[in-house]
């Protein structure tokens, strides 16, 4: 289970993050969706511990230091947004990256460490390009080493900021239904911030909206999801219908000449 | 690129001159070789097996090469460094005392070997039953002196060696009475480079050469502490020395004609009066009786 | 859609192969060597193979036999083997070297060919950390600030103490190891990182600061003194091992086992930092920390290397880039073949420093130029046709 309790982050003299807070159990997914500058990215990042913050992260109701980044490795798993990639490494090293916080500090992988790598590269289909270069891999073999490196530290949270943004359709769905079936299989809490709202209502038990750093949302996809919220907190002009798994938005061109943006804001008239 | 000066470190050669003149002592009263001298953390010791004079000597140090064959050790002499030119005809070979491993001098088999500076080949030459002396660049008469009384001591020729220095006393005393007293309280500006206009004041051992004659260093009021200070143009214009003496003749090419193009110094008394006399670089570098007697009397020869 | 069948429910965020038919759709078929449980591919990771260290061994045992074989005194090559061979346990010999060739061999071309493996072997290992902690594969041992700042104390021992010991030590290497220290940890003090990605980048640039400032007062020191002591600091500068029986080797022998002991240590931890700071964090992976045990194990060799060969360049880029060409971008082979190779590669430079001008000696660091720039070209094209 994942705590996040008024967890605010100031960046210089803003307030990227105000006293948000959400809970979300073992197995369930937390999709966090807002416009740019909201504030995702940072909440992410808090969670994982990479930047500091006032208030309360607690993962099985256990909550880490800031020092404490091996014991926190092995409660948190991150996925950044741009992952950096080292050309030459091969796809298994890259991945055995994932196993630091489980061996000892200096030492190198043993056997359960290589065996864990194992069955992750085969579950999400890297097997063949085991011995290869990062290099070599396209942007959805690549993404998807990026999610193996974080499944194998086999942390009871994965977080995952954008996951699919740098992906096409088809790849996104893959690695979006990969993360649903694992959290389904090993109880992971995923906590994932993502733009797409369709793709984030399809797979997210709950959504929370971020909007300037607060959470002025929360709730199945099917109540945060309407056109008039996107309309107040995105600024978009949308048509929300109700999917099978979950609502699907689809964007509505206005009359021309007409602006995008105007008004948004919580305390907005529309 | 700049040639070698012999820079004098004052401490060293106090240090040097204080054992000196124990060792002389010491070994006025004995027969034997001194046994150790520090000179700066680098310890000499004599040969184990023999008391003897040294018969095979490598002297790479062209100042201690002219000493050693006016105290008469020259027969003793296998080896000089290349640029002991001094006198003709000595064994010239191609080392110059800043190799880095001792191996190259065993071909030759010396018993005794001079540097002119410290160095690790005086330990190296150590671990190897090998002696070895250095005798760092003078800084006075008295440590000329002192350096040929301990050559004398060394090489057996103890004598020879207090002829060598009356000898030396005598010459150069006969330059300054040639002299007659002409230049006492004359300026001079000694060169050591053209481009940086690098000097010796008078606490160099040249600068103790001239004030012998009374004459007085330019350079003085602008060390700023260093006994070799680079001044300036402006500043030799301004001072308007009664003679200058180009000791970058050799490695910068200067003449007294490239000094008196240099622009302005054509106002300079000593270009009108043709004060400016060349000499060869060796009198700033080299410290050896027969550098010391030619430039006194060049100097001499210059006054009158 | 690929098929991806449930495994059973394990502990939270544990992972289970699969079981079913989609466990034979793999890579590592059953047949594949040594796949562990059905359903799990077969991880090799990059390690430091047994050829890798025979070979970088076996070059860095001819280098050192080919040097103490070769020098001016001309000792025959059967009597020097046969006193080498000699001092190994159980083997027992006739002397085959007369004294003096004894003295020779042991005092003089042993200790020099030691401190060259030794400095090579630092310089190496300590370029590779760096390249390491900075993720770029141009950073040198002398980035923070190590050359100007024992450059700076080797001029003034020069200048001010010629010829002065500090206890057992004479000034000049002591000087040069304390101005490298200051120097780099001037720049520590000096780069305040603001945020995890700028840590990197703040250090070098501090280091850039404190080299710029520390050279300009040793240019300062020297322009004002004579062309002797300038000749000095020139040759210093340009690096040479010039060794009085075995006391330079004593004097860094300790540091530089220290330093390579910790760099040795952190190779793995070099790997993960080549994913940045943030995730390495988040595998639990401080870099910060990692940095400033790299940096100052290296600094602390580094700087005793330099107290007593000068600054010589190259071998810090060089040596590590070509293994890295060579045997693949992993820290795990990078570090232990940067000292056995940089340990080689400095003695044969050495060798030929003293041979191809003999008795003149060309300054070990224009060899480390000379000899590692083409070398590397003719490897970067090599790579660069194969990979």
């Amino acid at each position: 289970m994942l705590e996040i309790l008024a967890v605010s982050v100031r960046l210089g003299t803003n307030m990227a993050l105000q006293e948000v807070s959400a809970t979300v159990p073992g197995g369930g997914w937390l999709g966090v969706i807002g416009p740019n500058g909201a504030g995702k990215s940072t909440l992410m990042r808090a969670v994982a511990g990479l930047v500091p913050y006032s208030g309360h992260v607690r993962v099985a109701g256990r909550e880490y230091r800031v020092a404490e980044h091996r014991q926190r490795a092995l409660a948190v798993a991150y996925v950044p947004q741009r992952p950096l990639l080292p050309r030459e490494m091969t796809v298994t090293d890259y991945v055995l990256l994932g196993r630091s916080p489980h061996h000892s500090y200096l030492g190198a992988e043993t056997a359960r460490d290589r065996r864990a790598a194992g069955v992750v590269l085969e579950r999400l289909e890297l097997a063949r390009f085991a011995r290869r270069p990062l290099a070599q891999l396209s942007g959805g073999e690549s993404q998807r080493a990026v999610l193996a490196r974080a499944l194998v530290q086999e942390a009871p949270v994965l977080v995952l900021d954008e996951p699919t943004t740098s992906l096409d359709l088809g790849h996104g769905q893959l690695v979006m239904e990969l993360v649903d079936q694992l959290r389904r299989e090993r109880d992971i809490c995923v906590l994932c911030a993502i733009h797409d709202l369709t793709l984030a209502g399809q797979y997210a038990d709950s959504l929370m909206v971020l909007f300037e750093g607060r959470s002025v949302l929360f709730g199945a996809p099917a109540e945060v999801v309407t056109e008039a919220n996107i309309s107040r907190f995105f600024g978009a002009r949308v048509q929300v219908a109700p999917g099978g798994a979950g609502p699907t938005v689809t964007p509505v061109r206005g009359p021309a000449g007409a602006g995008g943006n105007k008004g948004v804001g919580v305390n907005a008239s529309q | 690129m700049r040639r070698q000066l012999a820079q004098a470190k004052i401490f060293l050669t106090r240090r040097l001159a204080a054992l000196v003149a124990a060792a002389a002592v010491g070994a006025a009263s004995t027969s034997a070789l001194p046994t150790t001298w520090s000179l700066a953390g680098a310890t000499v010791a004599r040969a184990p097996a023999s008391a003897a004079a040294p018969t095979r000597i490598l002297c790479l140090s062209a100042s201690a090469t002219q000493m050693l064959y006016a105290i008469g050790a020259g027969h003793q002499v296998i080896g000089v460094d290349k640029y002991s030119t001094y006198p003709p005809g000595t064994p010239l070979t191609k080392f110059t005392g800043y190799e880095t491993s001792a191996e190259d001098y065993l071909y030759l088999k010396p018993d005794l070997v001079i540097f002119a500076f410290p160095t690790n080949l005086v330990k190296q030459l150590k671990l190897l039953g090998i002696a070895s002396l250095v005798l760092s660049p003078a800084t006075s008469f008295a440590n000329v002196y002192s350096q040929l009384a301990e050559l004398g001591a060394v090489t057996g020729h103890r004598a020879g060696a207090l002829a060598a220095e009356s000898s030396l006393e005598a010459h150069v005393a006969a330059a300054v009475r040639t002299a007659g007293g002409a230049g006492r309280g004359d300026t001079y500006y000694i060169e050591l480079d053209p481009d940086y206009y690098y000097t010796a004041t008078s606490k160099t051992f040249i600068g103790a050469e001239f004030s012998l004659f009374g004459m007085i260093d330019v350079a003085d009021p602008a060390a700023h502490g260093s006994a070799y200070p680079a001044i300036s143009a402006e500043y030799v214009l301004k001072e308007n020395p009664d003679y200058v003496f180009l000791a970058d003749t050799v490695c910068c090419h200067q003449t007294p004609a490239t000094f008196a193009a240099r622009p302005g110094f054509g106002i300079l008394r000593a270009v009108k009066l043709h004060h400016v006399i060349g000499v060869n670089d060796s009198v700033a570098s080299q410290w050896g009786p027969h550098t010391i007697e030619s430039f006194v009397r060049l100097i001499a020869g210059t006054l009158r | 859609m690929t098929a991806l069948a449930g495994g059973g429910r394990g502990h939270q965020g544990q992972l289970k192969p699969r079981s079913g038919p989609a466990a034979t759709a793999s890579g590592a078929g059953p047949a594949g060597a040594g796949a562990g449980q059905a359903g799990t591919a077969v991880v090799r990771p990059t390690r430091l193979g047994p050829s890798h260290v025979l070979v970088a061994a076996g070059f860095l045992l001819s280098a050192a036999l080919v040097s103490v074989l070769v020098g001016p005194a001309d000792l025959p090559a059967k009597g020097v083997l046969e006193e080498i061979a000699g001092k190994l346990p159980f083997v027992h010999l006739r002397a085959g070297l007369g004294t003096t060739g004894d003295v020779v061999l042991w005092q003089l071309r042993m200790p020099r060919m030691v401190l060259g493996g030794l400095v090579g072997a630092m310089l190496a290992v300590a370029g590779a950390s760096y390249q390491g902690v900075f993720s770029n594969a141009l950073a040198d041992p002398y980035l923070l600030g190590v050359a100007s700042g024992a450059g700076l104390g080797a001029t003034l021992a020069i200048v001010y103490a010629p010829g002065e010991s500090v206890g057992p030590v004479s000034a000049l290497p002591a000087a040069a190891f304390a101005g490298a220290l200051v120097a780099v940890a001037a720049t520590f003090a000096l780069a305040r990182p603001k945020s995890y990605e700028r840590s990197a980048a703040s250090l070098v640039l501090a280091g850039v600061a404190v080299a710029a400032f520390f050279t300009a007062v040793q240019t300062f020191i020297q322009q004002e003194q004579n062309s002797v002591d300038l000749t000095v600091v020139y040759s210093w500068i340009l690096g040479g091992l010039s060794t009085a029986g075995w006391s330079q080797v004593e004097l860094v022998l300790p540091y530089v086992l220290v330093a390579a002991a910790a760099l040795f240590a952190c190779r793995r931890l070099l790997d993960v930092l080549a994913v940045g700071d943030e995730e390495a964090t988040s595998v639990g992976v401080r870099a910060q920390r990692v940095r400033l045990v790299v940096v100052a194990a290296a600094t602390l060799g580094t700087a005793a290397a330099v107290s007593v060969s000068g600054l010589i360049g190259f071998v810090g880029i060089i040596v590590p880039h070509t293994i890295r060409l060579l045997a693949g971008p992993s820290y795990r082979r990078i570090i232990p073949l940067s000292l056995m190779y940089g340990a080689g590669f400095l003695i044969l430079a050495d060798l030929l420093a003293r041979t191809v001008l003999s008795p003149q000696e060309v300054p070990l660091g224009v060899v480390t130029a000379f000899l590692g720039a083409p070398f590397f070209l003719i490897v970067l094209r090599q790579a660069r046709r194969t990979g």
